[in-house]
């Protein structure tokens, strides 16, 4: 499912041409849905989320060779996104209407994840969308394992008691 | 209630998180990306300083001539005319309401010395310490100016980048610190009004600038419009072409040329403290 973001440039429209470098095609297609989910619930706004892993993708089809040469290629652009995420937040919340409509349980669910302190936060999606051992997510964000680890466990109680709570009154 | 018990229930609420938002996922496309690659274009500007100098330290030295006291009171930093640049406000031309020492040709036996965050808050209006040993701030006449824009990122991102280096071409260490200014240039050579924004990180700190050194500011701007400019046209008032760069603490600025695009957001360029490592090869660009 190819589409064009809304709000870009027209000009995007004269852009769409043969695929040019299939490996790079397959993987756009295998990577972007999950990549995005990810930055989606620690952003939860699915139009930067979008954007931001969009670029992330840019980013490295520009290098495209020194990205399939390191050893995770899927690490190189999910690491550029999340660095993108913690950037563009740095100034502030974007002010680009991005909201998806949730059912109950995810709004919990979203709600629960926004009451987390950023580094918990992205600990627990990495854990539990990426998939990844608190070793891949401690080489991401540049500490200590036994630091991820404690992050996995202050972070996954705190949201266990919310969803919890919020099970036992509905 | 056990972890175990905890983990289960998150692995299954994560799931049909992911379940539910996966669908209203749409990508841009690979031939977006592609498109965007193709469109990032290095660009590299390297002003001459003795050019940049002769069109905007002359005048200064002009009006000191003429106001006749080459031996006034030292340097105060942190005067409110160092705030014009920030604000984007004043005239490409320098404010010589106080002719620094150094524009009758002396750079580097300027009394004051930047202390601190004096530059970095200019609003402080803290005076200068006087210290004869340590180097002295860098002034407009002793740098260089240069413009990289990164080559991404293109018209899908939000976001374009680019990197200021100000190089010490003087003979002497100089100390530099805190936050550059910069003014757009439109298409038609005119100043444009530009809002700057200082980012807080890193946070700003003195650097010593050996000669030959450079100390580097990342600017970043949004090219996406704000609600306000969805129908502008040209969108956002237009390509830009260029930047009036003030040193910080100086009056005086030095012109660079080179396509920087559509700044939207009504001209707001975000700018972070000078650093002596490059931003382009910070890990968010070269993991």
């Amino acid at each position: 499912v190819i589409s064009l973001l809304d709000g870009d440039d027209p000009t995007t429209l004269a852009n769409i041409r043969p695929p040019k470098n299939p490996e790079f095609e397959e993987f756009y297609a295998v990577h972007f849905q999950p990549l995005t989910v990810q930055i989606f619930a620690y952003t939860m706004n699915l139009a930067v989320a979008q954007d931001i892993v969009q670029e992330a993708f840019c980013r490295g089809l520009a290098r495209w060779k020194k990205v399939t040469a390191s050893e995770d290629p899927v690490a190189w652009v999910r690491r550029a996104a999340w660095d993108l995420v913690s950037r563009r937040y740095r100034r502030g919340v974007p002010r680009t209407p991005g909201a998806v409509r949730l059912s109950a349980n995810q709004l919990a669910m979203a709600r629960a994840l926004s009451t987390l302190p950023p580094a918990q936060r992205r600990a627990v999606i990495l854990h539990y969308l990426a998939d990844l051992p608190a070793s891949e997510i401690a080489r991401q964000e540049d500490v200590a394992e036994s630091a991820v680890m404690s992050w996995l466990n202050r972070g996954r109680t705190a949201l266990a008691a919310q969803l919890d709570e919020y099970g036992e009154r509905s | 209630m056990t972890d175990r018990h905890d983990d289960e229930m998150l692995a299954g609420a994560f799931e049909s998180f992911w379940g539910e938002v996966a669908p209203h996922v749409s990508a841009a496309g690979t031939g977006a990306a592609h498109a965007t690659v193709r469109r990032w274009r290095w660009v590299r500007v390297t002003v001459a300083l003795a050019l940049a100098a002769l069109a905007v330290a002359a005048p200064v030295t002009a009006y000191a001539t003429i106001s006749g006291d080459p031996h006034g009171p030292p340097v105060r930093l942190g005067q409110p005319q160092n705030i014009a640049p920030v604000l984007g406000g004043s005239g490409a031309s320098a404010s010589a309401t106080d002719p620094a020492p150094d524009a009758t040709g002396t750079p580097d036996q300027a009394p004051a010395t930047a202390t601190g965050d004096s530059s970095a808050h200019p609003t402080s209006g803290a005076a200068g310490t006087p210290s004869s040993g340590a180097p002295a701030r860098c002034r407009t006449a002793q740098l260089s100016a240069e413009l990289d824009l990164f080559d991404w990122p293109g018209q899908i991102g939000a976001e374009a980048e680019g990197e200021i280096g100000l190089t010490n071409t003087g003979s002497r260490s100089c100390v530099i610190t805190g936050y550059i200014g910069a003014r757009l240039i439109d298409a038609d050579g005119q100043e444009a009004p530009t809002t700057l924004v200082r980012e807080d990180t890193p946070p700003p700190a003195s650097l010593v600038l050996a000669p030959g050194r450079t100390a580097w500011a990342l600017i970043s701007w949004w090219f996406t419009p704000s609600g306000g400019e969805q129908y502008t046209s040209p969108l956002c008032g237009g390509k830009m072409f260029g930047l009036w760069v003030t040193a910080p603490g100086e009056s005086t600025s030095i012109r660079l040329g080179g396509q920087i695009g559509t700044v939207c957001w009504h001209h707001q360029l975000f700018v972070s403290p000078v650093t002596l490592d490059r931003p382009s090869r910070s890990r968010a660009l070269a993991p």
